[in-house]
């Protein structure tokens, strides 16, 4: 009896245009919220509301622009009375550049850099990071460099650390490929 | 109407391009497991290495981003992974099941490692959940219904991708300059040592001509599949633009899964051999 009306033309029908419309909302809300930018807020508010978490999705890879400049996460650490050299700590325990935990560090990177170009600012002329320091950027730079530290470097917690973005900027093109290279240290931080 | 109707409930269509896709998509997540393995503890592990930051509350919230909260449960959510996506290659009558677990915990990982990832998983996340449904055997009008409907939502999705980013680029400088090539190689995750070489960032028109191809691909792919003269030259280029991401960028993930998806587009003669080949065939 079920199985007689799911093969009736006149249910076929109805989840034919039932499905289709399912689609043409789920498409169109998933465009909005792809360019939830452009979007008022009342809009994006029902936008996320579905996409978020199931339909989840960002498509900027490369885009708009790239950065004109690559960047690197270091660091160094205080212990024995003595402070470390400056190192890239994914490469120092043993991840090439093109490995996963670089591409975690490039993202760690980015949003950092974001930090700098947004909330590095200067009053009295002196540099303030208090913007930056307090930045969920930061905490994850500092969280991911104190954890590879204790897993590949030394068990023992440093007594502080401190890590610098190095900037090394692409010239424009078609002209000479010199460098421009440039380092900003953040403010020691002492773990607990 | 009558002809619409047919067209979805009658057979399911393109069915061994279809198969092909669908047994690709779900190989996809079993081998970026494979390309994830030596890490799996730094990226879900009770040791990770994640700032958590906390995460939005509600049931679906609470549900989706769980290894978020606790990483005591990565071991079991990590291989009951991997087995949902090796049974889901399969197609029998309770395929759904162990594809919609694939695609619960491929999220489950995504949202606990999300800076590990790049458009290539979110893309076959997003392919899974309508390939839940396919049954390329389907004799019941109601599943090949579902069967087709979920081939066209597959494409649609798919367009979407290369549409949205194309509009991205599109908006930005470089891409329509002619230089964004050139700096995405100076990045260097992503630059290999063949284009920063001077020779190669002096050649211009070379970087420039790259750059506008790939711009070009992205723009015209929405509209190019859906006609059918010049279109299995065009995803043969797709490919190879697909294989330069792969090999030059070392976006390894993020090309095979592009390159499984043109899977959809293969002529069903193609595809049949293949499963022959693979010994697939139904």
């Amino acid at each position: 009896m079920l199985m007689s009306i799911f093969r009736s033309r006149s249910f076929l029908i109805g989840a034919l245009a039932t499905g289709m419309a399912a689609l043409i909302v789920h498409f169109v809300i998933i465009l909005g919220y792809s360019f939830r930018d452009q979007l008022p807020a009342s809009a994006t508010k029902l936008t996320d509301r579905y996409a978020v978490p199931m339909f989840h999705q960002n498509w900027k890879l490369f885009a708009p622009d790239l950065p004109r400049y690559n960047a690197e996460l270091e660091y160094r650490y205080f212990g024995n009375q003595t402070w470390s050299d400056w190192s890239d700590i994914t490469k120092q325990c043993g991840f090439g550049p093109y490995t996963r935990m670089e591409t975690i560090e490039q993202g760690f990177n980015t949003q950092l850099s974001w930090q700098v170009v947004n909330n590095y600012y200067a009053l009295n002329g002196r540099a303030q990071f208090d913007r930056m320091v307090q930045s969920p950027a930061y905490a994850n730079c500092l969280f991911y460099v104190l954890k590879m530290h204790e897993l590949y470097v030394s068990k023992t917690k440093p007594d502080s650390v401190q890590i610098r973005l190095n900037f090394r900027f692409t010239p424009p093109p078609q002209q000479a490929h010199t460098y421009q290279i440039s380092n900003l240290e953040f403010p020691v931080y002492v773990p607990i | 109407m009558d002809k619409i109707y047919d067209h979805f409930t009658l057979d399911v269509q393109h069915a061994d391009s279809l198969r092909l896709f669908t047994i690709l998509l779900y190989l996809w997540f079993p081998l970026n497991v494979i390309m994830l393995y030596d890490v799996k503890d730094l990226l879900w592990g009770v040791d990770n290495v994640f700032y958590r930051h906390g995460h939005a509350d509600g049931f679906i919230e609470n549900f989706f981003y769980q290894l978020v909260y606790d990483a005591t449960r990565f071991k079991m959510i990590f291989y009951t992974h991997l087995v949902a996506s090796l049974l889901s290659i399969f197609q029998t009558r309770w395929s759904l099941i162990p594809r919609l677990i694939t695609w619960c915990t491929a999220w489950l990982l995504f949202y606990a490692a999300i800076e590990a990832f790049n458009s290539g998983m979110m893309i076959m996340i997003s392919l899974a959940f309508f390939a839940s449904v396919i049954d390329t055997r389907a004799q019941h009008p109601f599943r090949i219904l579902l069967t087709n409907l979920a081939r066209y939502a597959c494409i649609i999705q798919l367009s979407l991708v290369y549409f949205v980013a194309a509009i991205y680029k599109l908006s930005g400088d470089q891409w329509l300059a002619g230089d964004a090539f050139y700096y995405t190689v100076h990045i260097t995750h992503f630059a290999s040592d063949f284009w920063t070489s001077e020779t190669m960032l002096n050649n211009h028109w070379l970087l420039t001509g790259l750059t506008w191809a790939g711009l070009l691909y992205q723009l015209i792919f929405p509209v190019m599949i859906w006609i059918k003269r010049g279109r299995t030259a065009f995803l043969i280029a797709g490919i190879f633009f697909h294989l330069f991401i792969g090999t030059f960028l070392h976006l390894w993930d993020f090309a095979l899964a592009m390159i499984f998806c043109y899977a959809l587009f293969m002529h069903d003669k193609t595809a049949a051999r293949i499963l022959r080949l693979l010994r697939l065939q139904p």
